[in-house]
């Protein structure tokens, strides 16, 4: 870690030069550009909107700093995996221009035009409208919106659970660890579709409790994880060494095991992200997930379903952002894993 | 062996009963009972109190339980609020048809899994790895139901070489070979479209598998000796199989799940549509008793996965499927 990777301009950095730190650089200086042509839009935002549209500037400014400070073996190896390079470039300009919403939309996702609609991509409407005559682009801004908050709350939720779920498990004695790890098959063998649909049937939710139905069916694979994980590292030279010098079991956990699960959380985590995003817009696509004012992408691509064959772009475009942020998430995840250098047998 | 799918069986029955328990106390979590939405505000409270009464809804918590549990557990899952028929009847009507659907989209999926995954695993890191893991994580990504509105816009709106949806044509009274057919008509487009979709998570996996089994001795061994490349295959998959195997087993809720969106889109009249309309409905037995049908299903699916695994890999039975 030296002290010249520091520095608060986005280029005169090494560590922006190259890889994850160009991207975000890229991404920032963007960013920044579009706020400062928009300005005069910015200044008219209300508080939150501006909020959001700020508090996106400051982390993705934070994120490229701190990557820019550390680049060790994981981040080169990552860097020079091109594929999942440019998964993370798509992935960090879908969240930029989801985070700054109406700067780059221009219309309101929810303006009703009768005049205009069905009509196809054009300079007004870069992406068409749907049979009301919304904007099909700012619609897919938003509902990246929803999507992604959606997603990074849930993703948190399971690996807050996950993790603590599989630390316990890990260092518990046999006979608990067991009952736990038969805890998690039990509830892995679930139909979560079903589960969640069925909670969602009982307590129509918000982007909230929505998160919270998705993260309580979906944070087992990642408690197994950790366990494993623990497990693992319990037998080690070190771990012993700790242990006989008198550390206590929550440091021990805390400083000696779980910084070796980090790498395989994340990777979980994000390949659980993309899962996230696939089952969001399979709720909203149902009539089941966010409520019908915010667009949401499987309730667009429901929308346009009966005039897939004229009005493509309603449906497609839509259908198109999913795909193209799961496979992002997959990929980045795969990334991520190949630069961790985690053994071919878990390679599936 | 036996004892080994004793303790399955032990832990199936238990995981039932944790289903039960939770779907019932999800029910009574619900705001509201379910008598609520179909009280009109004009109806004389005491009425509406014997109503109540009558249903047993005023009795503690408890006792409602165990009386429900009971009456689940025999296959009694109470009355549709919305179709006011016994549930149990509407799910002998949907269940096979679910099946029927799933069960086709299963060889579909292993098809295409294992085929894709071999394909990959034996051109490791080489381009033709490259191409068909793109493809596959492609299609894992491209929301299902999207798909499935292509293939009718293409197939059925443009072409009309399918039935757009339902299960059978309406009004037409037919018997034998031709009612078949009709019938296969209608289940070729959600069939591919579930297949194809949890195909996509299957590939990965195979080719994980394959990639390990082709990764032995007993390979390099069968080159060695010079067998034709499809027995040295045939050897390596021999092996895989019984992983296989177990994680189609694993599929069996997304599976489910597919079919939940994929016979929404198609009007399939199974249990997947039948859990949607029930919601929007309100008809918490009907949802209850699908998803209570549905944990059953994936736990059958898993046991019937761990008999397959012993029947195909003699290995397995001296310490349990992998």
């Amino acid at each position: 870690m030296r002290a010249e990777g520091v520095t608060w301009l986005p280029f005169a950095s090494p560590g922006t030069r190259q890889g994850v730190g160009a991207v975000l650089a890229a991404v920032v200086s963007a960013y920044s550009a579009v706020v400062i042509v928009r300005l005069p839009t910015l200044t008219g935002l209300p508080p939150h909107e501006l909020g959001v549209v700020l508090s996106g500037w400051a982390c993705a400014y934070a994120v490229m700093v701190w990557t820019a400070r550390r680049r060790g073996r994981v981040r080169r190896r990552f860097d020079g995996d091109a594929v999942a390079l440019t998964a993370f470039a798509l992935l960090v300009a879908m969240i930029g221009v989801a985070q700054l919403g109406p700067l780059v939309t221009g219309a309101d996702p929810s303006e009703v035009a009768p005049a205009v609609r069905y009509s196809a991509p054009s300079a007004d409407h870069p992406l068409g409208t749907d049979r009301f005559g919304r904007d099909v682009w700012a619609r897919l801004v938003y509902g990246a919106r929803a999507s992604f908050a959606v997603c990074a709350l849930s993703v948190a939720l399971a690996m807050v659970i996950g993790t603590v779920f599989g630390a316990l498990s890990g260092i518990a004695p046999r006979r608990v660890d067991d009952i736990m790890m038969r805890v998690v098959d039990g509830l892995l063998s679930f139909p979560r579709l079903l589960l969640i649909l069925t909670a969602v049937a009982l307590v129509p939710p918000g982007a909230g409790t929505l998160a919270v139905f998705i993260a309580a069916t979906g944070w087992m694979g990642l408690a197994r994880i950790v366990r494993g994980e623990v497990r693992r590292m319990r037998l080690r030279e070190f771990v012993e060494a700790a242990v006989a010098t008198g550390v206590a079991t929550p440091r021990l956990l805390a400083r000696h095991l779980m910084p070796n699960a980090v790498g395989a959380v994340v990777v979980a985590a994000t390949l659980n992200a993309g899962t996230v995003i696939l089952i969001e817009s399979t709720l909203s696509f149902l009539g089941l997930g966010l409520a019908p004012p915010t667009p949401s992408w499987g309730g667009m691509v429901f929308e346009g379903r009966d005039a897939l064959g004229s009005a493509w772009w309603v449906s497609a475009f839509p259908a198109l952002a999913i795909t193209a942020a799961v496979v992002a998430l997959n990929m980045v995840g795969d990334g991520i894993r190949d630069a961790l250098e985690v053994r071919s047998s878990t390679e599936v | 062996m036996g004892s080994f799918l004793a303790r399955r069986a032990l832990q199936a029955v238990l995981l039932v009963a944790i289903t039960l328990t939770l779907s019932f106390l999800l029910l009574d979590l619900a705001p509201g009972d379910p008598l609520s939405r179909y009280v009109d505000p004009g109806i004389d409270p005491a009425d509406v109190e014997h109503l109540r009464h009558s249903l047993g809804l005023d009795r503690p918590l408890h006792e409602r339980f165990a009386s429900w549990a009971g009456a689940f557990v025999t296959g009694d899952f109470g009355m549709s609020l919305a179709a006011h028929r016994p549930v149990r009847d509407i799910l002998a009507e949907t269940i096979p048809r679910t099946l029927v659907l799933t069960s086709i989209a299963l060889a579909v999926q292993l098809g295409l899994g294992v085929v894709a995954g071999t394909f990959a695993a034996r051109h490791r890191k080489r381009a033709g790895d490259r191409a068909v893991s793109f493809a596959v994580v492609v299609l894992y990504a491209v929301p299902p139901f999207y798909l499935a509105y292509l293939l009718i816009t293409v197939c059925a709106v443009q072409h009309s070489w399918l039935p757009t949806a339902g299960i059978a044509t309406p009004g037409l009274e037919l018997a034998g070979w031709p009612w078949l057919a009709d019938r296969a008509r209608h289940l070729i487009m959600p069939a591919i479209v579930l297949g194809v979709a949890s195909a996509a998570g299957f590939a990965r996996f195979a080719r994980g598998s394959m990639m390990d089994a082709l990764a032995e001795d007993y390979v390099r061994t069968a080159r060695a000796k010079g067998l034709p490349e499809a027995r040295v295959i045939w050897h390596a998959f021999r092996n895989a199989l019984g992983v296989l195997i177990t994680l189609a087993g694993l599929s069996a809720p997304l599976l489910l799940a597919g079919a939940v969106v994929v016979e929404t889109v198609f009007a399939w009249p199974g249990m997947g549509s039948l859990m949607v309309e029930s919601i929007y409905a309100r008809d918490y037995p009907v949802v209850l008793a699908v998803n209570f049908v549905g944990a059953c299903l994936v736990i059958l699916g898993n046991f019937l996965a761990d008999i397959a695994v012993l029947r195909a890999d003699p290995r397995a039975s001296l310490e349990g499927p992998a």
